[in-house]
């Protein structure tokens, strides 16, 4: 029972990382309703800037990750201005497939600059394992789990009480009613980019800090899909729920049926929930009034 | 007196061949309510869509005309500038944020403050006139009533503090009484805040008992114009748009009579 317990309170924790992750796809599905695969480059993206002001201009972690997440808003604010809005009012299908694009671009060219070989980041977070009771987590595990919170909670409550928040979701309700109200929809649909790139960025650090550091970092981030898709592709609440649950899920998954399942088990609930629910545990069905 | 919103000669045409307005010309003078009335597809809503810049959203365009609000040359400015300086459409079928609440509405209307005035702390001046807003502030607003909802759409407009709102329809989809409510609140807000409206309605017996003047469209142009009251008393819109003459019932014979003067019309 003890063994239950500590696997599930370790792939909860571990579950907060993806739902940080997701949280990147869930602000541009929102916001814009595409799909942005160059999501998990991003993540990268952010986390070679963080290597080079960290460790080539030797400056402080935290003065690094505040030019990381300020980098990766203006790299979302470029990428919406230049590659999105020039696809603005074509098919969805041709806008995705440029993000796709630009996914391998960008990983390509992380290759060029800093090369194919393993980096590693300093320790962000302590290593130091934490006892709750008796039970065992590991340090990395569990701060990444509160930041990851206090992240989306961050956002969460910005969507909710202010007034730019409440504009964000004005615009990703519906862009001719938000015109019609007075709110400049390109340059909220920019900021929105900006936003999932930050956290992104922000991600990314924290993601190569536990992991390690290559081109292919992003590769991780469409592991969350499971997450996206249970949780709703445009819930916050969804994201954290669903990081939460698939965490659990592969933790329990390796510890009684061995690490081969472990990747398989989220897909197998993906199947589940869309079954029953096909818009995930909490996206949005449209509201009709009939 | 000088006119809030004037247009001139405004020929819109949809994805560069189809011409919808032809023409038209209308202004709405300050603190005034102005009627635009006509049949489906007359154009009504493409000529609000022509004053507020929503056309490009839909392949649409301004290709003769100007639109000039305020006396300022607007034709072709982006939408969200021309709600920030003041000319707030409340677009057909309310067209709220249907996932967002009541208050979250008002809150994103805020928006066409755009710096003219400080966004109010709370929205005590809505709830005013709508109180059944109030008590459902915190409610998701794509579950009030069809009336409700037409209440929050003009909510949003007062927030705004328009020099001119621009009605699609108020009417639209509402129970009688509703609509009479409706038009009483649209009336009371002309008087007590001045502002100046355009009402697009098909039920034109509200839209006439309502407004100070009204234009007739037909096929994209102006056919008639005049006082409200005089409108309403006109034969021919009496047959047209009043739902027949005195005398009740018409024979079927006299349909084509209603041809003919509809061509006489023209």
């Amino acid at each position: 029972m003890n063994l239950f317990i500590e696997y599930s309170m370790v792939g909860i924790a571990s579950g907060g990382m993806y739902a940080l992750m997701a949280l990147g796809f869930v602000l541009v599905f929102k916001g814009t309703g595409v799909f942005n695969f160059a999501q998990g480059e991003l993540m990268m993206l952010g986390a070679y800037i963080f290597l080079s002001v960290n460790q080539l201009a030797g400056l402080h972690w935290s003065i690094a990750l505040l030019a990381t997440v300020l980098f990766a808003l203006l790299t979302g604010v470029l990428i919406e201005r230049t590659v999105l809005r020039a696809l603005a009012g074509q098919p969805l299908l041709s806008i995705v497939m440029a993000t796709v694009g630009l996914g391998l671009v960008l990983k390509g060219a992380a290759g060029l600059i800093w090369g194919q070989e393993q980096r590693t980041l300093p320790e962000l977070v302590p290593r130091k394992p934490i006892f709750i009771g008796d039970i065992l987590i590991p340090g990395a595990v569990f701060w990444s789990f509160v930041i990851s919170m206090a992240v989306i909670a961050a956002c969460l409550l910005y969507f909710r009480f202010t007034r730019g928040g409440v504009t964000m979701r004005a615009a990703a309700s519906s862009q001719v009613n938000a015109y019609a109200v007075g709110i400049n929809v390109p340059v909220i649909s920019a900021l929105t980019w900006g936003l999932a790139a930050a956290a992104g960025g922000f991600a990314g650090v924290l993601l190569a800090a536990i992991n390690n550091l290559t081109p292919h970092l992003g590769d991780l981030a469409l592991s969350v899909l499971a997450v996206l898709i249970v949780g709703g592709l445009d819930s916050l609440a969804g994201v954290i729920v669903g990081g939460l649950i698939i965490g659990w899920l592969q933790s329990m998954t390796g510890a009684y049926l061995g690490g081969q399942y472990r990747e398989i088990m989220p897909f197998i609930v993906v199947l589940a929930v869309l079954l029953v629910r096909p818009h995930g545990l909490f996206g949005r069905k449209e509201i009709e009034r009939i | 007196m000088a006119n809030a919103l004037e247009v001139t000669a405004l020929d819109v045409v949809y994805q560069g061949t189809l011409q919808v307005l032809r023409g038209l010309s209308l202004a709405v003078p300050e603190g005034k309510i102005v009627a635009l009335l006509g049949s489906n597809g007359a154009g009504k809503t493409t000529t609000l869509k022509a004053i507020t810049g929503l056309l490009p959203l839909e392949n649409g365009e301004i290709s003769g005309g100007r639109v000039a609000f305020d006396g300022a040359d607007t034709t072709g400015l982006a939408p969200h500038t021309l709600t920030r300086r003041g000319l707030f459409h409340v677009r057909e079928g309310r067209q709220l944020f249907t996932d967002m609440t009541v208050e979250e509405n008002l809150v994103a209307a805020c928006n066409a403050l755009g710096g003219r005035h400080a966004a109010p702390r709370d929205f005590d001046e809505v709830y005013a006139f709508f109180p059944r807003l109030k008590e459902r502030a915190r409610q998701i607003c794509g579950y009030l009533s069809g009336g409700e909802q037409q209440m929050l759409a003009i909510g949003r407009a007062l927030v705004a503090r328009p020099r001119v709102i621009l009605f699609d329809e108020p009417s639209l989809g509402l129970a009688p009484k509703i609509v009479a409510e409706i038009f009483a609140i649209i009336r009371q807000i002309n008087q007590s805040t001045g502002v100046a409206m355009l009402v697009v309605e098909q039920n034109a017996r509200v839209a006439l008992a309502n407004a100070d003047y009204a234009y007739i469209l037909e096929s994209g142009s102006i056919m008639l114009e005049g006082n409200a009251a005089e409108l309403a008393g006109n034969q021919d819109v009496k047959n047209f748009y009043l739902g027949g003459a005195e005398g009740g019932r018409k024979s079927f014979r006299d349909v084509k009579h209603y041809r003919q003067a509809k061509r006489w019309l023209n």
